[in-house]
């Protein structure tokens, strides 16, 4: 039915006539900002139009440009919905409408005229204002997201994502001019998937959990505190509507172990509403602690199968909302398909098989959080940290404990950031078996729409055992407005004003039931925030980073959709953890090697056994825990945009920045909130820093390599396929090991001609460590290198006046060479001639010491060579004097390093009378030491 | 019809003259069974000159055939029909009346009569285009002319060789039939370019026979011409959802779809739905990086790669500005 909503038409109809109903139209000013250089500008807005209803022949005129209009509603008519237009400079940018529903209008703007071929490169000088005006659409609300590229194109990023824009825009988004009566309702809806790895790992004890406790049952637990904090921060509020995010948010759930499987949410999918029902029957809390509690872990791990099939599932939906993967894992990946780099590089990660083989991750255009479960540092972190990077995400990384359901915790606030979700305050302890936990202050201003209270503590024996005790700033007892409680955790939201006034409220961990316990309880309490007013994201430019790199911390906050320039000096303050510890180096140093199998039987890498033995041996989780260095880095600030570096990156492994915005401002009042991002730093191995030893045999070479950094820090093992080895041919390489799991490579070098020279070039995360012959490497015991000795034996005969009086006679000689370069060579001769008299009756002898260049022709086994040098001859009788030689040979190596060499050399001696000279033919053998 | 009176100055013409004479004159213009043009016979031996005046639907009819010292010629004499007709009248291209007779004045016979003398060797005098401009140069598949003497009027009895490989086709220039060969430079000479990076053969000799002696002149072969490349011009829309058809115009697109690559970024077009010489409609491919969300979008630059039979590349070009593809 045409609803009768313009007074036009109304009048018309009263007077009898025949006009049109056409509601009267509304006319909006989008204004897109420019936001600072630093960061990318806005290149698509999407907008959806609520409205009690749209009248046939809406139109959507953009920038004065009337777009050809959808005509029937996509439920009724899915070929009809959806139209294009294009305006702005030159026509360059694009507008889509889409009649979504019968009540609502979606506009999706992209702005191409303001940027150069590429959304990575912005022409925006000044804020951009277009006119959206709506007829027979009478809007009562909107949603709006803004999109622009993950990162800009810089030197140290060379190849960012450029040609699509998905990000959402934290701060300096898109606005909307108000027009009376219609309201801004949010954020546009997300669809979070949670892809779990459920391998047999998972059976294993928590690290560092109370007695029982597995890392199974932590995450179910830290699921559950996920869950119930999505839906109280987006529960209905004291408004009627949603507090914070969309009905119609969805919740995906994949599993991943040897293979993917589908955590059915609903009838079919793995998806489910924020809007509908996630009651389950008891014991489970709701749908997805079901879903587990149907599951129990097992086989290998396939992280990229976990997230390839979360893409085909978000990908197959009709009306999908923009995505966010929050994978969870707890080992290294062991079963295809796997996320890897190509090979010997570190970016881009691809997969390796199945049905996105060869695809770039960042191509699945979807931020990817990351939650680690395992050592803070090596490869299995490294990997999830690039992971989160390379797509936008983030990545956090626990051994084990209670940080893991913070993790979950604060990996939802990363995927609605460029919403409303931050954490005010946070407090990690034990609670004493008498008396309450200290109470966490967070101090809630007037800009907080909900406050949202988690409370999760060990398992074990402890379940149901804490609670909450809630107080206002005047401090009365407070009753939440909603509560849920598990077996380890209690969630609860108070609604500002509606449950107390704006101020510091108190909140605590009381005791519940302790009957049986003996011990104190470890508990972790958060508060969280639904942020109506002030936005911010932080994030770590994504750079490569290693040891002796600075790590750029940025931040971008907002007020009210502005962003929120000079702030007072020391409202932002970024602290540091760095490692206690460089992973590699604790693993170097240790010979221990774990078990093969982990407790439940399950097979593991040598790596994680190792780091399995030395954590429960050595000590070694917290060894390398992040640890706070004292003070703060310095935050420059330019157009909202703060940032800081921190350069002293000595260490590898995780670096957590702290950062705590503290400030009282006109604009503002007092805003207090926490938030951490983390980082993994990896050891960037030197040349100067690499230790290299050469093993020779025939035929062959071991190459042992530790790479290392110029502050001590070796890379330690587990990089292996980090290594680009390049040997001239014929020479091979036929492997790269590291045998003892000390992070002491050993390269195999076969298939080496008898006394050739292969030049050896490695390189490590694309970065050279050597590049010279192989001769030229460092030899270690029982190799063969740039010296050599020779022993020579043969005739000398007399010329000229030397031989009227004297005969041939015998010369032998003995040297020590050392190869300067492939071809040239200095050795230090000693020799001893003797001639008869022609009258038989005495003999002359010439003894020297002589220094001489030798210079080989040719390669291969057989080399020809050219010498010559001086030295100091003592001739008897006669005098000590000096002389010089001149001479040429061949030298036919037999193997690796013994070979057999014949000169001819021709000698001029300086005597006072008589000057010798003569020529010694010899033949003898040299051995390369 | 009674004939029509001569006129004098200052008479005057009756309608009825005039409408007879203009019948006449319409008689001997082109049109359907209004008049018949003659046809040459001159070069042609008589056996072909009487089979073109006595072919079913020729308006024409054999007149008397004499040589040149004023015998009569019977077609029935042994060895009359391969002699060569030398003049004939009315003259080719006369507009006459149906049933008109051609005579014909035909070649003499050497000394000794019956056995006809073997033709004169023929000699060639330079090459050149078809259209005239003296070159050696040629490539394959041009069709070149050689200029000369003593050719064959029949053309069918030139034998032409380019390398000992016959020519592509042989045909005498109406206009100079014994001294102007049209010939096809065929594309399977030994050793001969075949693609445009090809370097050309020199050499490459050209021999001429009509039957008897055969005289030869040498040529340079080149590649023969590339194909022509792919130009972009434009496309249409700018922006277009996935799975929807954007137009791309242009010129030298193959006209087998097959045969054209259209390419979104490094993305292949979905379908290929259409294809002219100047003209590709193609849909745009479900991006693997284009975000599944509606309104989603991508920017990509359209590029069309042209290929051949073997699925070689002929070109590619590339289209100005930017392609929006649109998530529906």
């Amino acid at each position: 039915m045409q609803l009768v909503r313009c007074w036009a038409a109304a009048l018309a109809v009263a007077a009898g006539g025949l006009a049109p109903c056409h509601t009267l139209a509304q006319s909006f000013t989008l204004t897109v900002p420019v936001r600072p250089a630093t960061v990318p500008q806005t290149a698509r807005v999407k907008i959806a139009f609520e409205s009690a209803s749209i009248d046939p022949n809406p139109q959507v005129t953009v920038a004065g440009t009337a777009m050809l209009a959808p005509t029937q509603p996509c439920t009724v008519n899915p070929a009809a919905c959806n139209t294009l237009g294009v305006f702005g400079p030159a026509n360059a940018d694009v507008a889509q409408a889409k009649w979504v529903s019968p009540t609502r209008m979606e506009l999706t703007l992209t702005l191409n005229s303001d940027f150069m071929g590429h959304f990575c490169a912005s022409t925006r000088m000044a804020d951009r204002s277009i006119t959206v005006a709506l007829s027979n659409v009478t809007a009562t609300g909107y949603r709006m997201a803004s999109y622009s590229v993950p990162e800009l194109m810089t030197a140290t990023n060379p190849a960012p994502k450029c040609d699509v824009a998905f990000r959402r825009v934290s701060t300096g988004k898109a606005t909307l001019g108000p027009v009376m009566g219609v309201d801004n309702l949010g954020r546009l809806p997300l669809d979070v998937v949670l892809v779990l790895d459920k391998s047999g790992s998972m059976a294993d004890p928590l690290p560092g959990g109370a007695p029982g406790d597995s890392r199974w049952e932590r995450l179910d637990a830290s699921v559950q505190q996920f869950m119930a904090l999505y839906k109280q921060a987006g529960g209905v509020g004291p408004l009627g509507t949603s507090v914070e995010g969309s009905p119609d948010d969805r919740m995906g759930l994949v599993f991943f172990d040897t293979s993917p499987t589908d955590g059915l949410l609903s009838v079919g999918s793995i998806f489910r509403r924020r809007a509908d029902s996630w009651d389950a029957p008891a014991p489970a809390n709701n749908v997805v602690s079901a879903q587990i509690a149907t599951r129990s872990p097992g086989g290998w791990t396939s992280i990229g199968g976990g997230i390839e099939r979360a893409r085909v599932r978000q990908v197959a939906l009709t009306d999908a909302n923009d995505p966010v993967f929050v994978v969870f894992t707890d080992g290294e990946q062991n079963e295809p398909p796997l996320i890897q780099p190509d090979p010997m590089t570190t970016a881009p990660l691809k997969f390796s098989s199945g049905s996105l083989i060869n695809t770039r991750l960042m191509d699945l255009t979807t931020p990817v959080l990351t939650i680690g479960l395992g050592a803070t540092a090596g490869p299995f972190a490294e990997l999830l940290n690039q992971v989160a990077h390379e797509t936008a995400g983030q990545s956090r990384i626990t051994t084990g404990g209670l940080t893991l359901d913070t993790n979950f915790a604060d990996q939802l606030v990363a995927a609605l950031k460029g919403n409303t979700l931050s954490l005010m305050a946070r407090r990690m302890e034990a609670l004493p078996l008498t008396g309450a936990g200290t109470e966490l202050r967070p101090l809630i201003d007037g800009s907080v729409t909900r406050a949202v209270f988690v409370l999760g503590w060990e398992g074990g024996r402890n379940a149901r055992a804490l609670g909450l005790r809630i107080r206002d700033p005047n401090g009365a007892d407070v009753q939440p407005v909603v509560v849920e409680q598990g077996a380890l955790y209690t969630v609860a939201s108070v609604d500002i004003p509606q449950s107390g006034p704006a101020g510091e409220w108190q909140v605590q961990a009381v005791w519940i039931r302790k009957d049986t316990l003996t011990a104190p309880v470890n508990y972790h309490l958060s508060a969280y925030a639904v942020e109506g007013r002030l936005d911010y994201r932080f994030t770590i430019v994504p750079a490569p980073v290693g040891t002796g790199e600075p790590v750029v911390v940025r931040a971008e906050v907002g007020f009210d959709g502005q962003p929120l320039d000079n702030l007072p000096p020391g409202a932002i303050r970024i602290h540091v953890d760095r490692p206690g510890e460089n992973l590699g180096n604790i693993l170097a140093a240790s010979q221990a090697t774990g078990e093969a199998h982990s407790e439940n039987g399950r097979p593991q890498p040598p790596v994680s056994a190792k780091i399995d033995r030395l954590a429960d041996t050595e000590n070694l989780i917290d060894r390398i825990t992040p640890r706070p260095l004292p003070g703060s880095l310095n935050v420059t600030e330019q157009g909202g945009v703060y940032e800081a570096a921190f350069d002293q990156t000595v260490v590898g492994g995780q670096y957590r920045f702290r950062v705590e915005m503290d400030w009282t401002d006109p604009r503002t009042g007092r805003i207090l909130r926490t938030e951490a991002i983390e980082r993994q730093v990896p050891v960037l191995p030197t040349p100067g820093a690499t230790r290299v030893e050469v093993s020779r045999h025939r035929g062959s070479a071991t190459v042992l390599v530790t790479p290392g950094d110029r502050f001590g820090n070796v890379v330690g093992p587990g990089y292996d396929h980090f290594f680009d080895v390049q040997v001239t041919p014929p020479a091979r390489v036929a492997g790269i090991s590291d045998p003892g799991v000390r992070g002491t490579y050993a390269i195999s070098i076969v298939d080496i001609p008898p006394g050739a020279d292969p030049r050896v070039t490695i390189t490590f995360r694309g970065r050279p460590l050597r590049d010279a012959p192989l001769s030229r490497l460092p030899q270690g015991q029982g190799g063969g290198g740039p010296l050599s000795i020779g022993l020579r034996a043969g005739v000398a005969v007399p010329h000229g006046d030397f031989d009227t009086d004297w005969d041939p006679g015998f010369a032998i000689d003995a040297d020590l060479e050392l190869a300067l370069t492939r071809s040239i060579a200095f050795q230090v001769v000693g020799g001893y001639r003797s001639f008869n008299s022609a009258a038989g009756d005495s003999t002359l002898s010439v003894t020297r010491v002589s220094g001489n260049l030798k210079l080989y022709l040719g390669s291969g086994s057989l080399r020809p060579f050219l010498n010559g040098g001086a030295g100091a001859y003592w001739v008897d009788p006669g005098d000590f004097s000096h002389g010089a030689n001149v001479g040429a040979g061949l030298l036919l190596w037999l193997g690796d390093r013994l070979g057999v060499e014949a000169a001819y050399n021709f000698y001029a001696v300086q005597q006072p009378t008589v000057d010798p000279t003569f020529s010694t033919v010899e033949a003898g053998f040299r051995l390369r030491l | 019809m009674a004939p029509i009176p001569h006129v004098q100055p200052g008479d005057l013409i009756r309608a009825t003259d005039m409408n007879a004479l203009i019948d006449i004159v319409n008689a001997l213009e082109p049109g359907p069974q209004t008049g018949a043009t003659v046809p040459n016979l001159v070069g042609r031996t008589l056996g072909q000159a009487l089979a073109l005046l006595n072919q079913q639907g020729s308006s024409l009819a054999p007149g008397f055939a004499i040589d040149v010292f004023g015998a009569v010629v019977s077609p029935a004499t042994p060895g009359s029909l391969t002699r060569l007709v030398i003049m004939q009248s009315p003259s080719v291209g006369a507009r006459v009346s149906l049933g008109t007779t051609v005579d014909m004045i035909i070649a003499g016979q050497g000394a000794g009569g019956g056995n006809p003398q073997p033709p004169p060797a023929p000699t060639i005098t330079r090459t050149e285009t078809a259209t005239g401009t003296p070159t050696t140069t040629f490539r394959v598949g041009d069709t070149m002319a050689i200029v000369g003497t003593n050719f064959s009027v029949v053309a069918a009895q030139n034998t032409v060789t380019f390398d000992g490989v016959p020519a592509a086709s042989v045909s005498s220039d109406p206009s100079d039939p014994s001294r102007r060969l049209l010939v096809g430079v065929p594309n399977n000479i030994p050793d001969a370019p075949a693609d445009p990076d090809d370097p050309s053969k020199s050499g490459v000799v050209v021999a001429v026979s009509t039957g008897g002696a055969s005289v030869t002149t040498t040529i340079t072969v080149a590649a023969p011409p590339g194909e022509p490349q792919p130009q972009i011009s434009g496309f249409t829309p700018t922006a277009q959802f996935v799975g929807s058809n954007v137009t791309i115009n242009g010129a030298n697109f193959s006209t087998n779809p097959s045969r054209n690559i259209v390419r979104f970024g490094t993305t292949n077009a979905q379908a290929i739905v259409s294809a002219t010489a100047t003209q590709i409609v193609a849909t745009v491919p479900n991006f693997s990086d284009l975000p599944v969300t509606s309104g989603a979008t991508k920017l990509a630059q359209i590029s069309v790669t042209v290929t051949n039979e073997s699925g070689g590349e002929i070109g590619t070009d590339v289209a100005e500005g930017n392609f929006t593809a649109v998530r529906p």
